[in-house]
Formats: C-alpha cells, sequence, structure tokens
C-alpha cells in the first residue's frame, strides 16, 4: 500500500438542488496534517464528513485507506471498515451522557476493538492521561467544562489507534481560555506524526502545525498551498480577502 | 440556603395565610372531616362482620361478612377449591417478581432472570400439568391471577417489542419500517375490545383446527401487542429527542447500526420517558380488565359476577370499593417504580 490516505477525484455533491462540492480532488499522504479553512457554508465541514461516510456524495471516485467508497451505492461494509480506522472529533464534543468518561473512552474499545475491558480500560487511562485528566475518569461528561470535554473527546477517537484524524471545527464551540488547552493536546498529537485533516478558524494554530492549507469557498477548493507559501504568497484573490479580515 | 421553618408557622403560612384563605380552608377542611367520618362509621364502627346477608342487611354499615363468604371467589374465581394453594402462591410469586423491580441490586440481569424463572413458575403452579401438580384447564382460572399473569406478561414481552417496533420504524430497510408502521397503526387504531374480540373470533377461523390455542393465550397476544405498540410510540419520541450528532459520533467510532442503538440511543431514549412510559403502564394494567369481554375471569370479571349471587345481592359498593383498592394498590406501586427509576436515571 502507498502512502496515500485518502484520495478524492472529481467529487461532486448536492443537497436537493444546491452543490454544496464542486469538482473536489484531494490527495492525503501519510503523516500529513492538512488544514481547510475558509468562510461559513463553504463546505469544508462536508468535505471531511465525507472521508469516514457521515455524508455521502452523488458523483467522483474516492478511496480512503485503500478502500474504495463509491457514489452508487450505501457500501456499509467498506465504511465499516474505514470508521474503525479513522478518528473523529467533533464541534459539539459529541460525548455519551449516559456514560463517564471512562466509560465513553472504553465502549467502542469492548465492542468494536474485541478487548476485554480491563485491556479497555488500561488504554483509556492512558489516553486520559496523556490528555491531563485522568483524574477525571468518573466523572460524567456534564460535570467537566468544555475544554476538558473536548479533551475527552481527543483521547476517546484515540483509543482505537486510528491512522487518520479528523478534526471538525474542534474549538469553535468553546470559551477563547479553553481554546488552547485543546489546541496544545492538537499539538502534542501532530509532534507525534498522526495523519490529520483539520477544519478551523484558528490561523495561528494552522500555521504552526499545519504543513499544507487547503482554502475553500462556493464548495471549491481555491488554493492549496504549503503552509508558508498559504499565508504569506497567497494567489487566489478571494483567499487575500479572506486573510485581511483574520 | 434552607430555612427551617416550624411547623406550625408551614401551616399558618400555607392554609391560614389570608381571611380568604382560611375561610377556604376551614369549609374543606370541614366537609372532608364529616366525610372521613361518616366513612370510619360505615367502614368500622358500624361494620358487620358476623352472620349472613339477612345481618347485613339489617345494620347500617360496611357488610365484611360478604368477604368471609365471597372473598375467595373474589380474589380466585372457580379455581379448583381443593388446589387453591396453587393459585394463592403462584398470585404471591407473580407479587414478588412485580416487588422486585423496585430493587436496585435487581436492574441488572437479575431482574429479566427472576422475571422469566419466576413468571413461568407462577404458570406451572397454576396450570401443572406435568410432574407432580395435576393439570388445571386455563378456563377455570380466575380473579387476581390472571389479572397479575396477563399484565407481567404483556408488560414483560411487550416492552421489548416496542423497542424492536420503535427501532424498525426508524429503519432504513423500507421493508422493516412499513411492517412496524403497519403493526402500530393498526393496534393502535382499533379499540382494544375489538381486537379482544377478533382474536377470539376471527384467528380460529384463520388458523387449523390443531392449532387452537386456549383463550388466555389468545387475549395474552393481543395484549402484548397492545402494550407493544403504544410504548413503541412513546419509546420512538425519546428517540427523536435525542441528537442526530450522538449516532454519529457513535458511528464515528466503528459502532454498528445495531450496536448504536443498543449501548447509545435506547438507553439515552428510555431514561427521557420513563414517565411517559410508567403513564401508559398503569392505563394498560388497568385496561387488563377487557378481557372479560371474551370471557376471561379476570378480577373485575369475578367481582362483577358475586354481585348477582341470588344469596348476597345489594354489595356492590364493598365489592367495587374492595376490586378499586386492589386495582389502586397496584397501579400507586407502578407509579412509585416509575418516579424511582426516573430519579435513579436523571441523578446520573
Amino acid at each position: 500500500m502507498s502512502d496515500v490516505m485518502v484520495k478524492m477525484h472529481g467529487i461532486n455533491k448536492w443537497f436537493d438542488d444546491f452543490q454544496v462540492l464542486q469538482n473536489i480532488d484531494l490527495e492525503v499522504i501519510k503523516g500529513q496534517r492538512l488544514v481547510i479553512c475558509g468562510p461559513s457554508g463553504s463546505g469544508k465541514s462536508t468535505l471531511i464528513r465525507l472521508i469516514n461516510g457521515l455524508e455521502h456524495f452523488q458523483q467522483g471516485k474516492m478511496e480512503v485507506l485503500g478502500h474504495k467508497i463509491s457514489s452508487e451505492v450505501e457500501n456499509e461494509k467498506a465504511l465499516d471498515q474505514v470508521r474503525k480506522e479513522i478518528g473523529m472529533v467533533f464541534q459539539q464534543f459529541n460525548l455519551f451522557p449516559h456514560l463517564s468518561v471512562l466509560e465513553n473512552l472504553t465502549l467502542a474499545q469492548v465492542w468494536v476493538g474485541r478487548r476485554t475491558l480491563k485491556e479497555a480500560q488500561e488504554v483509556a487511562m492512558a489516553h486520559l492521561k496523556r490528555v491531563r485528566l485522568e483524574d477525571q475518569a468518573l466523572k460524567f461528561p456534564e460535570q467537566i467544562s468544555g475544554g476538558q470535554k473536548q479533551r475527552v473527546a481527543i483521547a476517546r477517537s484515540l483509543c482505537l489507534n486510528p491512522k487518520i484524524m479528523l478534526f471538525d471545527e474542534p474549538t469553535s464551540a468553546l470559551d477563547p481560555e479553553m481554546v488552547k488547552e485543546v489546541l496544545d493536546v492538537m499539538l502534542e498529537l501532530a509532534i507525534s506524526g498522526m495523519t490529520m485533516m483539520c477544519v478551523t478558524h484558528e490561523m495561528g494554530f494552522a500555521r504552526e502545525v499545519a504543513d499544507r492549507v487547503l482554502f475553500m469557498d462556493e464548495g471549491k477548493i481555491l488554493e492549496e498551498a504549503p503552509t508558508n507559501e498559504f499565508f504569506d504568497q497567497p494567489k487566489h484573490p478571494r483567499l487575500k480577502e479572506f486573510l485581511t479580515h483574520l | 440556603m434552607k430555612v427551617n421553618v416550624s411547623w406550625q408557622k408551614n401551616l399558618m403560612a400555607t392554609y391560614f395565610s389570608s381571611k380568604v384563605n382560611s375561610l377556604i380552608s376551614i369549609v374543606l377542611l370541614a366537609l372532608l372531616g364529616l366525610f372521613a367520618f361518616k366513612f370510619f362509621n360505615w367502614l368500622v364502627i358500624d361494620s358487620i362482620w358476623q352472620g349472613d346477608s339477612t345481618a347485613c342487611r339489617e345494620g347500617s354499615g360496611a357488610c365484611l361478612a360478604f368477604f368471609k363468604s365471597k372473598g375467595t371467589y373474589l380474589l380466585f374465581g372457580t379455581y379448583p377449591r381443593e388446589q387453591l394453594w396453587r393459585a394463592i402462591l403462584s398470585s404471591l410469586l407473580m407479587i414478588a417478581v412485580m416487588l422486585s423491580g423496585s430493587l436496585k441490586s435487581f436492574w441488572n440481569w437479575k431482574f429479566p432472570f427472576f422475571y422469566l424463572v419466576g413468571v413461568s413458575f407462577s404458570y406451572y403452579l397454576l396450570a401443572g400439568g406435568w410432574g407432580i401438580l395435576p393439570p388445571i384447564s386455563s378456563h377455570l382460572f380466575g380473579g387476581l391471577p390472571i389479572t397479575l399473569f396477563l399484565a407481567l406478561v404483556a408488560f414483560g414481552f411487550g416492552f421489548p417489542l416496542a423497542i424492536m417496533l420503535a427501532v424498525a420504524r426508524r429503519s432504513h430497510y423500507v421493508v422493516f419500517q412499513k411492517l412496524a408502521t403497519a403493526i402500530i397503526e393498526l393496534v393502535r387504531g382499533v379499540p382494544l375490545i375489538s381486537l379482544l374480540f377478533l382474536s377470539s373470533l376471527l384467528l380460529p377461523l384463520f388458523l387449523p383446527q390443531e392449532l387452537s390455542l386456549p383463550k388466555l393465550f389468545r387475549a395474552q397476544v393481543v395484549l402484548i401487542f397492545f402494550v407493544a405498540a403504544y410504548m413503541a410510540e412513546v419509546i420512538r419520541g425519546g428517540l427523536q429527542a435525542i441528537p442526530k450528532n450522538q449516532e454519529e459520533a457513535a458511528w464515528s467510532l466503528g459502532l454498528s447500526r445495531l450496536q448504536t442503538y443498543a449501548l447509545i440511543l435506547i438507553p439515552q431514549a428510555l431514561s427521557k420517558v420513563v414517565v411517559p412510559l410508567f403513564n401508559t403502564a398503569i392505563g394498560m394494567f388497568k385496561d387488563t380488565s377487557l378481557v372479560i369481554i371474551i370471557a376471561l375471569f379476570d378480577l373485575m370479571f369475578t367481582l362483577k359476577s358475586s354481585l348477582s349471587d341470588v344469596n348476597w345481592l345489594g354489595f356492590a359498593l364493598e365489592a367495587y370499593l374492595f376490586g378499586g383498592l386492589i386495582y389502586y394498590l397496584f397501579c400507586k406501586y407502578l407509579s412509585a417504580l416509575g418516579k424511582k427509576v426516573n430519579n435513579h436515571l436523571t441523578r446520573n
């Protein structure tokens, strides 16, 4: 298998009459950290949600981790496999409110990863330690802060050793004070060599972590460049305009 | 901060805070007191314990001698008297199964296990047929055991079926979806009485002779579906209240659709609908009395028929109060159980 983790070619997607994605070509290579930015409604969340099948597309070709995901049918089999190998972190954290922090982390390990509860708890505690929340393990999601919730969500995704991590605006629902604690965890993750795709408005984070940045507007990828080039020599006028507002 | 107020002050503030309030309190308390006094007189002071119906008619109080004579019939109908202990034990066992539902230490595999064992064994006690107990035909069952058995089995099997119907109704497999919708709409759209009639009159026409089930079972199947259809809609309401992102988070972790329902969606949905679920359960418990219509002799039937005993005409008040009390106790228990479950789930 080559090092190409995600490959999209000529993807088109419509919500009823409205075209959210237009002719998307994209390639993500192992270890790459890709940041996707752009104004609201530009299709960046939709793009990232295609990768683990939370959205489906109507035209084009996609291959994720060697599994062909087709547009024609809902190919549950391939998607099941893909989802096991991809972690995703959401804007609204999406922790399971009826389970404790520890149970949030062990659930998928036991049912999907086929680990014993004891193994799962050990792995979970190791990841909670990594995000500095080992002392919150027995609390319920409603008892911890937003920043802590998001760190738990990241730890939860990491428990099954994903090959790619997707982040869909992970800091947009957080107080400014809490943004940093989440970004720090993501930074550490990047340093560890994780392949990451991140939709974010945190341009500082993008500059620091990304090795490639992608700018979208109205469902199209308008510019895709290495990080320094993206910020220092933007070419597309729409991107220049976008960057002046930051 | 919690301020401790003496009960006297509390009483004054609640019932006698103003002239109008005082007046209303006094008048209503006086009426209540009068009623309680009369009722107490009737039930306790003037009540007649000894003798037959003539003695009762001469007195002015409650005729408790009625229960001495008819009590066994009220509770157990025409169940053979020499085997009565079986009906009593069976009823006690079913009550024990019900009560065990309120033990928190049973809220795991233990309750379903005890439920299945308890209900099976109480049916064996009633019907016998193999082993040491001689068989007794189900048309001789009557009174409390019938009511308890119908309700327990209807809830125990109807509730899991309700979950399946609710999930199937949201399925992306159109066949499941249509089938579940059809069952739910059909059962909800037809009065229970009609369904019971259909089960006893129509089903035998379609099924071959050898397959004819006893009336008790036909009524039981109808009640299970009746409970399932109503509860399915309550549970579906709970499922709809859960944000889509819970499902997406579960899928992203690699959980299958079935696992997502079993581990994420259903537990959350149920905790949201405990109150309406128990509301439905209480209504259904009382609806079991409609099986009279197909001549199943449940508690309500034994009550009514005991009134037509020529030796004991005219004691309807006593009989209905007794029946009412029994239904009330069971429904009160269900209501308390619902509260306990709800408190337990919302505290987390």
